[in-house]
């Protein structure tokens, strides 16, 4: 998945432009460095959902689910 | 620059008069993980990070975490608005009542004032990224603490846009945290 | 629920649709479509904030909207007393 090669890009002179495109994730990677995945747009929410729901992405979606917990016994009860 | 827009970014309805909810609120207020604290802190690292994607976004980034900071307020200030002196007690805010009546003030849940401390600026961009992610899982984490604590759907479902926020925000990091680490490693290259 | 709270709560889902796609282009900024979408919802946003204007008050100061006789800027309800 990941090559030898240090350098992805070609070295460049032109401004910001030298380190566009990001890939989703990077193809060397190294140690002691974290990467977060590179977001892809493709579809986003209808509006009014978009605002319930907090995200206009649905690939950012990830809601909260509250687990229902047994109350704590004490372990000579 | 900054311009107030005078309304809420999301219309936050509360059903029940909770107001224990409010004691537990103030710590997204006035708390290490709250909305105050990640305000300060990326508009205060703007100045000095590289790269103009982070200097935008962590301008953009902080400008909505006061938007967040004005909803915490305005839930804790429904909840607290026309309580009598014995509900404020009965809720366990008895001490704040005698301190300030209903008014609002940046504390956590034990009321323990807000402090710069809670944020730092280390001029390393790749640290300072870190910990705005950091703080980004930290308030989601508090945000499904309250989300828990609390039984009222309105303000389940005001928490959960919250919390959704942060998700997106740590993405945004993480991708300005991709940006930096690239332009790093651009500048290698002769 | 009032006129005034349902556009209310339209300006609040364009505004929120433009401000996600701006989080998305500051780490995006080539991506042109997301632009266009973004500008759409610019001009959507600015009718209905027009709209909003002209009937209950501005919504910005600091000259970013007019102001009207008695400097309604005042106003209530400010957005922590309003009920939804």
């Amino acid at each position: 998945m990941y090559t030898d090669y240090m350098y992805y890009y070609p070295a460049s002179t032109a401004g910001h432009h030298g380190i566009y495109p990001i890939p989703f994730m990077p193809p060397c990677v190294r140690l002691a460095n974290a990467y977060v995945p590179y977001q892809c747009y493709t579809y986003a929410f209808p509006i009014e959902e978009a605002l319930m729901k907090g995200t206009l992405f649905p690939d950012l979606y990830q809601p909260y689910i509250e687990e229902r917990r047994e109350d704590k016994k004490c372990p000579n009860e | 620059m900054w311009i107030y827009e005078k309304k809420l970014q999301y219309p936050i309805r509360i059903y029940q008069c909770d107001i224990r909810m409010a004691k537990y609120l103030l710590t997204q207020y006035g708390g290490p993980d709250g909305e105050l604290s990640a305000a300060m802190r990326y508009l205060n690292q703007r100045y000095a990070i590289p790269t103009n994607e982070a200097k935008g976004l962590l301008t953009d980034i902080g400008t909505e975490e006061l938007a967040h900071v004005e909803m915490i307020c305005t839930m804790i200030y429904q909840l607290t608005k026309d309580a009598t002196p014995q509900q404020m007690e009965e809720a366990g805010l008895g001490s704040n009542y005698a301190i300030r009546n209903n008014a609002l003030f940046p504390s956590d849940a034990n009321g323990v004032p807000w402090t710069a401390a809670y944020f730092q600026a280390q001029g390393d961009p790749v640290t300072d990224l870190h910990e705005d992610m950091a703080a980004e899982q930290k308030a989601r984490a508090v945000y499904e603490h309250l989300i828990n604590l609390t039984d009222d759907p309105g303000m389940k479902d005001a928490l959960q846009y919250l919390r959704e926020r942060e998700i997106v925000h740590f993405q945004r990091f993480g991708e300005a945290l991709r940006i930096v680490q690239e332009y790093q490693e651009s500048k290698k290259i002769f | 629920m009032s006129e005034r709270i349902a556009l209310l709560k339209q300006i609040q889902a364009v505004e929120f649709a433009a401000l996600e796609l701006n989080l998305y282009l500051d780490t995006h900024r080539d991506d042109q479509r997301a632009i266009m979408e973004y500008n759409q919802y610019a001009s959507q946003l600015s009718m209905l904030k027009q709209q909003f204007e002209m009937q209950y008050g501005p919504l910005l100061n600091f000259g970013f909207s007019p102001g009207h006789y008695s400097w309604n800027w005042l106003d209530s309800p400010w957005p922590w007393e309003e009920e939804f």
